[in-house]
């Protein structure tokens, strides 16, 4: 199947450091490793979660197991990166979020992560955004359901299906 | 943890975790969860490449400790027990 | 960067161990100038002083020397030589121990590992338990640099000895934690929390020397 996977510029892997191969090579999780080891990717619906510098397309195979933020799987390989992925496009929309948030809720605390999303990068956009969410809103759910806006941002800026 | 965001630990008890991370000790979800905050948080980032690159510098400790005169003492053991039974 | 042994003994090794029984003189050397500084080094985690690590390294010799014969291969051969000069060390320190029994935790459990200062408190309005003092990203170009592997062993001379014991068996000779927790007779949790302190512990003592300059 085809998902969505969020590298570190040059197709590294965020937490391994494992350098992908662009050429479309399949890579294998090692038979071995513990429970969670496989390769992990993003439905759409993920996608806001992991947000890092490349976004690229994957094919997955072998049995996919659905996680509560992502999907795994044995193999995998990459297929192309997203080109259109804009990151400062994306802050700007968490701003206007937020100060869509700030303005419903005109205390302090929201003002604090209008200005603080000014200074940051795309995924910590992402975590501002949400936590700004929580606070306006007052419910807990708040937060994912946040993340539920921001993918559905991202398909429909970066026409991912 | 901050009560607003939900089920994710804070860096304090992040900092806590990164040894059963490399481990790779932690549950599933805890160890999502250790991701989830290393993806917007940058600090932590850089504590547990800081915690990566004090086991590669502890690996580099490595004098040799072995003298010309301690190979000698080494041989002449050697050479006892060979020359038993 | 030192290799995990994984378990059991590979060609090589058996065909050293081989050449040992046969009483093959260069095998031994091989054998020594390959070993005999990480033992040295396992044995004075244990003990005092140098001169009785290398007292204790010795009979650990002999003891390999008379042991190859029923060495079986099961374990890598550096396992079994570590266990032994582990076993030694552990013996000797005990005999000549007057109070503090090494094996002990010398933190109290559940303390933090990093300064709680260093973290917003419970009650921050904003961000309760986030980093209000982070840490600053280290060159790796530093860390090749003599001095600071300098620092890095005089870091590790100063932890308590349970943790020295660790961090050297684990970081510094690249043993298995399976392998750890056999010569010091504690279970993989309390070998990781030894682990974990230490390793916190040294990072606090680099971080002072390798904050890049402002």
């Amino acid at each position: 199947m085809i998902a969505f996977k969020w590298l570190s510029r040059g197709a590294i892997a965020p937490f391994t450091g494992f350098r992908w191969p662009v050429d479309g090579s399949w890579v294998s999780a090692p038979q071995s490793a513990p429970e969670g080891s496989g390769v992990h990717a993003c439905r759409v619906e993920h996608l806001a979660w992991w947000i890092g510098e490349e976004l690229w397309r994957v094919e997955l195979d072998g049995p996919i197991l659905e996680r509560e933020m992502q999907i795994e799987a044995p193999r995998a390989r990459l297929l192309g990166q997203v080109t259109a992925w804009d990151p400062a496009a994306f802050v700007q929309a968490c701003l206007g979020r937020t100060e869509g948030f700030a303005a419903e809720t005109p205390t302090t605390e929201l003002a604090d992560y209008v200005a603080l999303i000014k200074t940051v990068d795309a995924p910590t956009a992402a975590f501002v955004a949400s936590v700004a969410a929580v606070a306006a809103r007052g419910t807990k759910q708040a937060f994912s359901e946040e993340r539920a806006w921001q993918a559905r941002w991202l398909s429909r800026a970066l026409d991912l299906f | 943890m901050s009560s607003r965001v939900p089920d994710q630990p804070t860096c304090r008890e992040i900092v806590e975790l990164v040894t059963d991370y490399l481990e790779e000790r932690l549950s599933l979800d805890a160890r999502t969860r250790l991701e989830q905050h290393l993806v917007y948080c940058d600090w932590c980032r850089v504590y547990l490449e800081q915690i990566r690159q004090t086991i590669r510098v502890a690996g580099s400790v490595s004098e040799e400790s072995f003298s010309p005169q301690r190979q000698e003492e080494l041989v002449r053991l050697f050479r006892d027990w060979k020359g038993k039974k | 960067m030192r290799e995990v042994t994984s378990a059991g003994s590979h060609p090589g090794e058996l065909e050293l161990v081989a050449a040992l029984r046969r009483r093959d003189e260069s095998a031994f050397l091989a054998l020594v100038r390959r070993f005999h500084s990480s033992m040295v080094r396992v044995a004075r985690v244990f003990v005092n002083s140098d001169a009785v690590a290398d007292e204790v390294v010795q009979e650990a010799w002999l003891a390999v020397l008379e042991g190859i014969g029923a060495f079986e291969g099961r374990a890598s051969l550096r396992s079994w030589m570590f266990s032994i000069v582990a076993n030694r060390a552990r013996s000797r320190a005990l005999r000549e121990a007057r109070s503090e029994p090494f094996s002990s935790f010398e933190d109290p459990e559940g303390e933090p590992t990093v300064d709680p200062a260093r973290f917003n408190p419970p009650d921050h309005p904003r961000w309760p338990g986030h980093w209000c003092s982070p840490p600053e990203r280290w060159a790796d170009e530093q860390l090749l640099l003599k001095e600071t592997v300098e620092l890095t062993k005089r870091a590790i001379d100063t932890l308590p000895s349970a943790q020295r014991q660790v961090i050297v068996l684990r970081d510094v000779e690249g043993c298995s934690s399976e392998e750890v927790c056999e010569a010091l007779a504690v279970s993989d949790g309390n070998q990781r929390v030894l682990l974990h302190r230490a390793r916190a512990k040294v990072r606090a003592m680099l971080e002072p020397h390798l904050r890049r300059n402002a």
